[in-house]
């Protein structure tokens, strides 16, 4: 009889148990559709329709940034793989952006310049030819392609792509080139050391046409610190999006570069951050363990590149909610965490009809207006990752990315690995 | 040859014409003007608004702020004013290149359809003027030739009317008179038959010579 008690007790505590946990996954759901749905809007409100260009922020004025123009071609289509937008409409947005970056944005060797007027495409702000930022438009452009196979968007997208000079950007250095300008040429600073360009060394050297030579990847510094025992090959900002913008598109999840599993490094880089905003608690108001994600954003004294240990990023109290988001790849559960609890404690101050804005900082009662196209991008994408892995998946069937791997990367895993998740955290 | 001092010859014709062309030229003008109001003054102004201005400086900030950021060139004051002015500066010099070609590119299209309205309102208006001259050509010629029934037509809406008219009166004049002179010849003719038996007969002769010669030049017109 009391076994009987016993099992009945437990059989309703699993029940309950998956009950509760079934609702727990469908509020999840509903925040992350919602967040997903919200940041779409931007994309879909903040573009010109004549020409698919995107603004940079949703301030009024804003130029357009290419690098948002790619994080656009690649919410389109998840906004129709999610059916928030027809196919018909997804499919001529995405076309239209790309005639017109083949036929009315200037470009130099196939490079594009870091802004344009939102309303004729041509180079504005005295902006130089960004060679990390075409990369970021070519990974959406071509994730677009892989979307849309088969269609004039993949041979644009190609076209786009394979008139690209990567070796002229490189300015006969072993390292990328950041950019040129018209008048006074290469710009003194080079992608020399572990950052967000990996993406664009993938793209480089894994060029049909114009590809770099391999031990360009090679040649890019790649130190190490550890912080609170999360090794780190770490950025010199210490910024999140530095471990963010490559994975938005590549799938580093089983990939190997001599030892070093660039996923893993993210999920430490995240943890790490992390733990460095619960340290500094006690300086810094909004800083806490579900209020965390030190990365380029808007700040009480403008946009500044926020970041923690390891490296020597700026800090003064500014959180950027896509910060996290764009790491909830890397630690879903404390990531989901962190957001739904921004949304809950700040909700009239920090989330409007883009989803979360850019940033605030509680020690200077300071909220941010604004939503920046590539924080919204960053987070749609990532968060795109986490539910459906729809964006690597695509991206990583690219024979451009095949090349690179080839190229570039460990053909197994490497039996020692030199950053490891610590397993007692 | 005196000097001419009435310059409105044809003060209703005149006006009418000159206020033709000045009102064509008005047409160019205001379109012309507006294109480039419209086109150039509104760029001006919308670019150098005070909402605008403001938003420059703003996005001249931020801009400045990704360049610290991405290129790590840390916050000198006084270097972020030089870039930041730089950057205003370049901004403003392409905003007026951009309003400059923008009136450029708006107003070829418009000066190649006023050039082609003024030309087919020239063929037009010439019409009304060289239709009429073409009537009085042919009309002077038909009664060179002797025919007196012709009439100086015009149409509706032709310049010339008055000077046709009186044409037409003449001409009528002369018919009439020519008509006259022929019935008269006629009669003359009749009568020297009549008397050609009671009068010398070389002055008969004569006679008849004069009525042939006067019936040959009255014969060569139609009446």
């Amino acid at each position: 009889m009391k076994n009987r008690y016993t099992c009945l007790t437990l059989s309703l505590f699993i029940a309950l148990s998956s009950i509760s946990m079934s609702n727990a996954f469908a509020q999840d759901e509903a925040f992350l559709d919602k967040l997903q749905y919200d940041s779409l809007l931007y994309f879909a409100n903040e573009a010109n329709p004549r020409n698919g260009l995107v603004k940079d922020s949703s301030r009024p004025g804003a130029p357009c940034s290419v690098a948002a123009v790619g994080f656009s071609l690649t919410a389109m289509c998840i906004g129709e793989s999610r059916g928030w937008i027809d196919r018909d409409k997804a499919y001529e947005r995405v076309i239209r952006t790309l005639k017109t970056f083949r036929d009315d944005v200037p470009n130099e060797r196939g490079f594009f310049y870091h802004f344009l007027d939102m309303r004729t495409g041509a180079r504005t702000w005295d902006s130089e030819l960004s060679s990390i930022d075409t990369a970021l438009f070519l990974a959406g452009a071509l994730f677009a392609g892989e979307y849309f196979k088969g269609t004039e968007i993949e041979r644009i997208a190609r076209d786009l792509y394979e008139r690209v000079d990567w070796p002229w950007m490189m300015n006969g250095r072993s390292v990328m080139c950041m950019g040129w300008k018209p008048r006074s040429g290469f710009l003194w600073y080079y992608w020399d050391s572990y950052s967000e360009a990996m993406i664009l060394y993938a793209l480089a050297i894994g060029s049909p046409t114009h590809p770099i030579s391999k031990e360009a990847w090679q040649a890019w510094k790649r130190p190490v610190d550890t912080y609170n025992g999360y090794e780190v090959v770490y950025s010199t900002t210490g910024s999140l999006f530095t471990y963010q913008y490559s994975h938005a598109w590549i799938d580093f999840r089983k990939l190997y570069d001599g030892g070093i599993n660039y996923f893993d490094n993210s999920v430490n880089a995240t943890r790490a951050n992390r733990e460095f905003c619960i340290d500094n608690a006690t300086q810094h108001k909004a800083y806490g363990e579900n209020s965390w994600g030190l990365t380029a954003s808007l700040g009480p004294d403008g946009y500044k590149g926020y970041g923690a240990r390891p490296g020597d990023g700026f800090n003064d109290g500014t959180i950027a909610p896509s910060g996290m988001a764009g790491s909830i790849v890397f630690d879903p559960d404390t990531v989901l965490i962190g957001l739904k609890y921004l949304k809950d404690k700040h909700n009239s101050f920090l989330y409007g009809k883009y989803g979360f804005k850019d940033a605030f900082n509680l020690d200077r009662h300071w909220w941010a207006e604004e939503y920046l196209a590539i924080d919204v991008g960053i987070t749609m994408l990532m968060v795109e990752n986490f539910r459906s892995g729809l964006v690597w998946n695509k991206f990583m069937k690219l024979d451009t990315v095949n090349r690179w791997k080839d190229l570039c990367l460990d053909r197994e895993k490497p039996k020692s690995l030199k950053v490891q998740i610590p397993v007692d955290k | 040859m005196a000097k001419r001092r009435n310059y409105f010859i044809n003060k209703k014709f005149q006006l009418k014409y000159t206020l033709s062309i000045v009102a064509i030229l008005a047409v160019v003008m205001i379109a012309s003007g507006a294109g480039v109001y419209f086109g150039m003054w509104g760029s001006i102004i919308e670019n150098f608004s005070q909402f605008k201005v403001s938003q420059n400086l703003e996005t001249a900030k931020r801009i400045a702020d990704y360049e610290d950021a991405r290129f790590r060139k840390g916050d000198y004051r006084l270097n972020r004013i030089f870039r930041e002015a730089e950057l205003l500066s370049a901004q403003q010099q392409d905003a007026l290149k951009n309003a400059l070609e923008a009136v450029n590119r708006s107003l070829l299209p418009k000066v190649v359809i006023l050039a082609v309205a003024i030309f087919l309102a020239g063929i037009v208006i010439s019409h009304k003027v060289a239709g009429p001259m073409y009537s009085i050509e042919r009309s002077a010629e038909a009664i060179r030739r002797g025919d007196l029934s012709v009439n100086f037509k015009t149409r509706k809406g032709d310049e010339m009317k008055d000077a046709s008219s009186a044409l037409d009166n003449m001409v009528e004049a002369l018919h009439n008179d020519f008509a006259r002179l022929k019935t008269a010849g006629s009669v003359l003719d009749e009568r020297i038959r009549d008397i050609e038996s009671r009068i010398n007969k070389e002055d008969a002769l004569r006679l008849k010579d004069i009525v042939k010669v006067i019936g040959g030049v009255l014969a060569k017109y139609k009446t």
